[in-house]
């Protein structure tokens, strides 16, 4: 195709000339249309309503699992019992006698703290088994006590009693439910000349730009149309479950739902087309938490992992014309944060994990803000409950 | 659905127009075309090559010559001899108003007007119309060639009857 001048002119002439088209002929292509399933909007937003109710209910469950284990109200101690005995004038040996470990009401034990302190001296020799049998019947443990609760001689060959202990206090590793929310930092905008297509552009060297070398090597870019891309920050949601491996390492994964959202705008001179793009991904991350430092409440750890997602849906609208896009492949990413934990309760924790993701280029057409900027800084932020 | 058709409308009737004429008939290829249209628009790659303005005129032409190929509208002879290469005058057609030049391209005979459509609006090539017509390549040239200077001839006797 070689086109001269005036035939160029008469199609510059005629190229966007428009006619009115009937008026009712609008009707007659909707008759036409083959009649297309609509998906009700509320279909949609009951999709919604069951995944929120999910996390919710997984969540609560947690919560209340918990609630159920560590009742303050059914706390059960076991402790060492201490006795005293005094004799008349003169020191008394100090036994102490360790009991098989009971579970008493704390209440109760309160109420039996004065029982050993009125005890007479001539009780003084009584064999150690018989006081066994009888705090035994009794149902009572004498715990240590403190000066001022014990009316008893004090000398010097008095032991220092036994600092209360309680199971509690065991270290022990506990299973962490999180739920968390995050996204990226900044929004990517683009604006971009588009090239000529190859088939046009080699028509457009043939009858225009004969003779010139070199405008047949360079890109020959389109007068007056651009296409301008707008992606938003992603916005995840997550669940995850975290298995101490030691005192300082936690191995997490969960499961992770992603939403992107871009803007497209294609400007033919002085007319746009505008195309949103809205693409959501369900991924499942794996990480390894290492804890650097804590101080009471404070937690500060490193955090590395990776996370693949997969693009469940894929939506475009053209504008007004709503429909499906085919989907995005498998996403592979890997992140790093810094993480930030403040414990509120003993088994709830909030924290803040600013960090980096990358996204590896999976090789698809699809644009979305992955790719546009692959290596981007986000912010998490969620509650960690400890469900042992 | 509606927003696309109201956008796209008058500009796909005017080149539905170029190609088919006859009012009662270009109806059912703006039709046959929005069908198109609407049907398969999520195969539309609004990042490629093509412009979704664009992407609606090349459906209508293909509808276009769906239509005229149904309705056997296409005589195209094989043998014809070329023409001389004499340089013909050139009117000016910047003065021109559209609607007199869309009547004209309508006046032409019909294997004339496709074959300038295709070449001039849709920018193919004449193997490439060849190829879509079942033609040879320098029948579709030759056809070409006789379509501008009728073209011409008309726009040349429109000027002087508007200078009369």
């Amino acid at each position: 195709m070689n086109q001269d001048k005036w035939t160029q002119q008469l199609h510059d002439k005629l190229a966007d000339y428009e006619t009115p088209a009937p008026v009712d002929l609008w009707a007659d292509i909707e008759a036409a249309l083959p009649a297309q399933p609509r998906r009700s909007r509320f279909v949609v937003l009951r999709r919604w309503a069951v995944a929120a109710s999910v996390v919710a209910l997984l969540g609560g469950g947690a919560l209340v699992w918990w609630g159920l284990q560590h009742q303050p109200s059914e706390e059960w101690v076991s402790m060492a019992e201490e006795e005293y005995y005094g004799g008349e004038g003169e020191a008394a040996p100090v036994e102490v006698v360790p009991l098989q470990e009971k579970r008493v009401e704390w209440r109760r034990k309160v109420e039996r703290v004065k029982a050993p302190s009125s005890l007479p001296a001539d009780h003084a020799d009584r064999p150690v088994e018989q006081k066994e049998t009888e705090v035994a019947d009794e149902k009572t443990v004498a715990e240590t006590a403190p000066a001022q609760e014990v009316d008893k001689p004090v000398t010097e060959t008095t032991s220092v009693p036994r600092p209360l202990h309680r199971s509690s206090h065991r270290s022990k590793r506990q299973l962490t439910l999180g739920l968390y929310a995050m996204n990226g930092f900044g929004s990517q905008n683009n604006s971009n000349a588009v090239q000529m297509a190859d088939a046009l552009a080699q028509n457009y060297a043939n009858t225009y730009a004969a003779g010139q070398a070199a405008s047949r090597q360079a890109p020959i870019y389109l007068v007056g149309y651009e296409e301008q891309q707008h992606h938003y920050q992603p916005i995840a949601f997550g669940l995850t479950l975290s298995y101490p491996l030691n005192d300082r390492l936690f191995l997490t994964s969960g499961v992770v739902y992603t939403r992107l959202k871009s803007d497209f705008t294609q400007v033919i001179h002085s007319q746009q087309i505008n195309t949103d793009q809205m693409l959501h991904y369900v991924g499942i991350p794996l990480s390894m938490n290492y804890r650097l430092w804590q101080y009471k409440g404070l937690n500060v750890y490193l955090s590395a992992g990776m996370q693949a997602d997969w693009n469940v849906k894929a939506q475009v609208n053209t504008e007004g014309v709503e429909q499906e896009m085919g989907l995005d492949r498998l996403q592979w990413s890997v992140n790093g944060s810094l993480g930030l934990q403040y414990n509120v309760l003993p088994q709830l924790s909030l924290y803040a994990e600013p960090g980096i993701n990358h996204y590896f280029d999976n090789g698809s057409t699809l644009q979305n803000y992955f790719k546009d900027k692959p290596t981007s800084l986000k912010l998490q932020v969620g509650v960690r409950v400890n469900l042992q | 659905m509606r927003r696309l058709y109201d956008r796209y409308s008058d500009y796909a009737m005017a080149v539905a127009l170029r190609y088919v004429p006859e009012r009662d008939e270009v109806r059912d290829v703006m039709q046959d075309s929005f069908v198109k249209i609407l049907t398969t628009i999520d195969h539309f790659d609004y990042r490629g090559e093509g412009t979704l303005k664009s992407w609606v005129g090349r459906i209508v032409s293909n509808s276009a010559i769906d239509h005229l190929r149904t309705n056997s509208h296409f005589v195209f002879v094989d043998t014809m001899h070329d023409e001389p290469q004499e340089q013909d005058e050139e009117p000016d057609i910047g003065d021109m108003p559209p609607n007199v030049l869309m009547e004209m391209i309508g006046r032409l005979p019909q294997n004339y007007r496709t074959v300038l459509n295709l070449f001039v609006f849709e920018q193919r090539s004449h193997k490439d119309i060849a190829s879509l017509l079942g033609i040879k390549e320098n029948t579709s040239s030759s056809i070409f060639f006789r379509a501008k200077r009728m073209l011409k001839k008309m726009i040349i006797e429109y000027k002087r009857q508007q200078e009369t």
